[in-house]
C-alpha cells in the first residue's frame, strides 16, 4: 500500500518531468520556425551559418541576426515572465482570475513610458526602457503600500491594484490628449509586441528576468503553503508576510521587465497558468517552470503568426496571443466545467 | 488543575487578547497535559477558538505568554515550533486542483528548505499520516471530489504528516453530520492512544467531547471557569453556570461517561 503511494507519487513527477521536457522540444521547434520565417524567409543552411558562423555581409543572416533573434529573444523572456509571474500572483492571491497586470505593473510602466515621451521627449524605446521598468516597479510599490504591506489581502491588493492603475491610466488618457507624440508613442507601445526589442534592451532586461525567476523558485513552497490560506501557513511555520513579499518581488521583477521590455501584453499572465495547471497540477516547483515554458511557447507562436502573411505581416503579438489563448482558455472552462477556474 | 505527575509542554501563563475594542481573553492560564485529547467548550464567542489560536501562536498575545517547552512560543522560530506543534484552523479551503496527496504532501513545508529537499523521511511521514487517516486508497483523489467527512480526514492527515507530538484542532467537526463527527472523533482518539500525540480540540458538542476526551475545559467570558476529567466537568451546575441550561446529567449507559439531557 506504501509503496504503491509512493509510485503514484513519483509517476506524477515523472508526468510532470515529461510534459516539461516535450514542451521544452516543442519550443525549440517554435524558435527555429521563427527564425527561419518572415518576409524574407531564410534557407536551414543560411540559418545554421548565422547561428555558428556569422558573416556580416550576407544580407539574410543580417536579417536573423539583427532583427528575428531580438525579437524571439524578447517574445521568449515576455512569455516566460509573464507565464511565471501569472503562476505566482494566482497562487499568492488564491484567486484564478489574477494577473500581474491587476498590480498597477502595467499602468505604472504606461506611466513611465509617457510621462518620458511627454516631459522628457523621449522617443526611443532604449530611452524609455528605464522609465517602463521604474514605473512598474513604483506602480506595485504603491499597490502593495495601499494593500496593506506584508498584511495585504489578497482581496485588499487586487483592490489597491484597480485603484491605481485607475489613477494612472487617467493621467496618461490626459498627457495623451494634450500631446500628439505621446500619442504616437503610446498607441504602439499599448498593444504590446517585439518590434522595438533591441540588443540594448535585452542586455538591460535579462538580469532583472533571471533574479525574477530564481526569486520564484525560492518562493515556490512558500506560495504552495500560502495557497492554503494564511492560518494554516502560519501554521506551518511559514514567516506569512515574508513569503507575500517574496512573492511579491518575483512577481514585480518579471511582470515589470516584460511590460518594460515588450509593452502590456494583456492575457498571457491569465491563461498560461491555466494551461500549465491542467497537465502539472498545483505545485508551484513545477508550475512555474511548466507556465515559463508554456509562454514562451504562446509568445513565440503570437509572434510568428502576427508575421505571417494572414495578418498582413505586421499584427502585434499582444493582439494575437489574446486571440490565441482566448478560445483555450474556454475549452480549459467548458472540459472543466468551470471548476479549475 | 491538571493532576499531579502529568507534564504540560504547552502552556498559557496569564495570557490576554484583545481584538480592537473588545477583549477576548483575559488573564487565563491553562495547561494542556502531553499524551492526552483536552476539549475546550463554552458557548458562542467565549473565546475557545481565539484560546487554540493563541497557543499556536496564530493571534498574539497582548499580555502574558504561551510557553512551548519552558520557552515563549512566539519567541521561537516559527518554522521549528510547527515541527513540535500542528494546528488545523476551523474550515480551511484548499485551492482546486488539489489531490489528498498534494495536501498531504504540504504538511511537510516545516521540514524542507531551499537547500533540503523531499526526502525519505518525508515520504514516510506521509505514508504514515495517509495510513493512520485511511486515505491510502484515496491519495489520487481530487478533494474537491471528497464527502465532506473524508475531507476533513485529508486535513488532519497534512496535519499528522507535519510530524509534531502536539495537534491542535478548531471545530473539526463543523459541517459534518452525527456519523462523520463520530468517526473522527473516534480517529482523534485513536491517534492519540496509538501515538501518544497530546491533542487539544475545541467541540461544539459537550456528550462527544465527554465521551472521547480525557480532560475538559470549559471557558465562559475570556476566562476557564471548569476545568479536569470530563465527569467532574460536566454537572448539572457546570451546564447552568457556562450555558444557562437547564439540564439533567445522567452516565451514558453504555460507556458510562456523562450525558447532557437538556430540560
Amino acid at each position: 500500500m506504501t509503496a504503491e503511494v509512493i509510485l503514484n507519487h513519483r509517476a506524477m513527477d515523472d508526468r510532470r518531468a515529461l510534459v516539461l521536457l516535450a514542451s521544452c522540444a516543442v519550443l525549440v521547434l517554435l524558435c527555429l520556425l521563427a527564425l527561419r520565417l518572415g518576409y524574407r524567409p531564410v534557407s536551414w543552411a543560411d540559418l545554421a551559418r548565422a547561428l555558428t558562423a556569422y558573416d556580416p555581409t550576407d544580407p539574410d543572416q543580417i536579417v536573423i541576426r539583427e532583427l528575428r533573434l531580438p525579437r524571439l529573444a524578447g517574445a521568449l523572456l515576455s512569455g516566460a515572465g509573464l507565464g511565471i509571474a501569472g503562476a505566482l500572483i494566482q497562487g499568492m492571491t488564491r484567486n484564478p482570475l489574477a494577473d500581474p497586470g491587476l498590480l498597477g505593473i502595467n499602468a505604472g510602466a504606461a506611466a513611465g513610458v509617457i510621462g518620458a515621451t511627454f516631459l522628457l521627449g523621449m522617443g526611443s524605446p532604449t530611452q524609455y526602457v528605464w522609465t517602463a521598468l521604474g514605473g512598474g516597479a513604483l506602480g506595485s510599490a504603491l499597490v502593495f503600500a495601499l494593500g496593506g504591506g506584508a498584511q495585504a489581502s489578497p482581496a485588499r491588493l487586487l483592490l489597491a491594484g484597480a485603484a491605481i492603475s485607475a489613477f494612472f491610466f487617467a493621467m496618461i488618457r490626459g498627457l495623451v490628449l494634450m500631446s500628439r507624440q505621446s500619442l504616437e508613442t503610446y498607441r504602439f507601445w499599448i498593444l504590446g509586441g517585439f518590434e522595438n526589442v533591441t540588443a540594448e534592451s535585452l542586455a538591460a532586461l535579462w538580469p532583472f528576468f533571471l533574479a525574477g525567476a530564481l526569486v520564484a523558485l525560492a518562493a515556490a513552497a512558500l506560495i504552495d503553503a500560502l495557497a492554503l490560506g494564511e492560518d494554516t501557513a502560519r501554521g506551518l511555520g511559514v514567516n506569512v508576510g515574508g513569503a507575500k513579499l517574496l512573492a511579491g518581488l518575483a512577481i514585480v521583477l518579471l511582470a515589470s521587465s516584460t511590460v518594460a521590455l515588450a509593452g502590456p501584453i494583456a492575457f498571457v499572465g491569465l491563461i498560461v497558468p491555466h494551461m500549465a495547471r491542467a497537465v502539472v497540477r498545483n505545485d508551484m516547483l513545477w508550475l512555474a517552470p511548466c507556465a515559463g515554458v508554456f509562454g514562451a511557447a504562446l509568445m513565440v507562436l503570437a509572434d510568428l503568426a502576427g508575421r505571417s502573411p494572414l495578418f498582413g505581416g505586421t499584427m502585434q503579438a499582444g493582439v494575437l496571443s489574446a486571440l490565441i489563448g482566448g478560445p483555450v482558455l474556454i475549452w480549459l472552462v467548458r472540459r472543466t466545467g468551470g471548476r479549475k477556474l | 488543575m491538571v493532576q499531579d505527575g502529568t507534564n504540560c509542554r504547552l502552556r498559557a501563563e496569564a495570557i490576554s487578547v484583545a481584538y480592537p475594542g473588545r477583549a477576548v481573553l483575559e488573564n487565563l492560564s491553562l495547561d494542556i497535559p502531553d499524551s492526552k485529547v483536552t476539549a475546550i467548550v463554552g458557548p458562542n464567542a467565549c473565546g475557545k477558538s481565539t484560546l487554540l489560536r493563541a497557543l499556536a501562536r496564530l493571534t498574539p498575545v497582548t499580555a502574558g505568554q504561551v510557553s512551548l517547552d519552558g520557552h515563549p512560543i512566539d519567541r521561537q522560530r516559527s518554522r521549528v515550533v510547527a515541527r513540535q506543534l500542528a494546528i488545523l484552523p476551523q474550515s480551511p479551503l484548499a485551492p482546486e486542483g488539489l489531490t489528498v496527496l498534494d495536501l498531504v504532501r504540504r504538511g511537510r513545508t516545516p521540514h524542507q528548505s531551499a537547500l533540503r529537499q523531499w526526502s525519505r523521511a518525508d515520504s514516510e511521514a506521509v505514508e504514515r499520516a495517509l495510513d493512520l487517516t485511511g486515505l491510502n486508497d484515496m491519495s489520487s483523489r481530487m478533494l474537491a471530489t471528497l464527502s465532506g467527512g473524508q475531507r476533513q480526514r485529508a486535513w488532519i492527515a497534512m496535519a499528522l504528516a507535519q510530524d509534531t507530538d502536539l495537534l491542535l484542532l478548531d471545530e473539526p467537526t463543523t459541517y459534518l453530520d452525527l456519523p462523520h463527527q463520530i468517526e473522527l472523533l473516534a480517529l482523534v482518539r485513536q491517534l492519540n492512544r496509538d501515538t501518544g500525540r497530546t491533542v487539544a480540540m475545541v467541540l461544539h458538542d459537550i456528550n462527544l467531547a465527554a465521551r472521547f476526551a480525557d480532560h475538559m475545559v470549559a471557558l465562559k467570558g475570556g476566562r476557564v471557569r471548569y476545568q479536569g476529567a470530563p465527569s467532574e466537568v460536566v454537572t448539572a451546575k457546570m451546564m447552568q453556570d457556562i450555558f444557562a441550561l437547564p439540564c439533567t446529567v445522567i452516565a451514558d449507559p453504555i460507556h458510562g461517561h456523562p450525558h447532557v439531557i437538556p430540560a
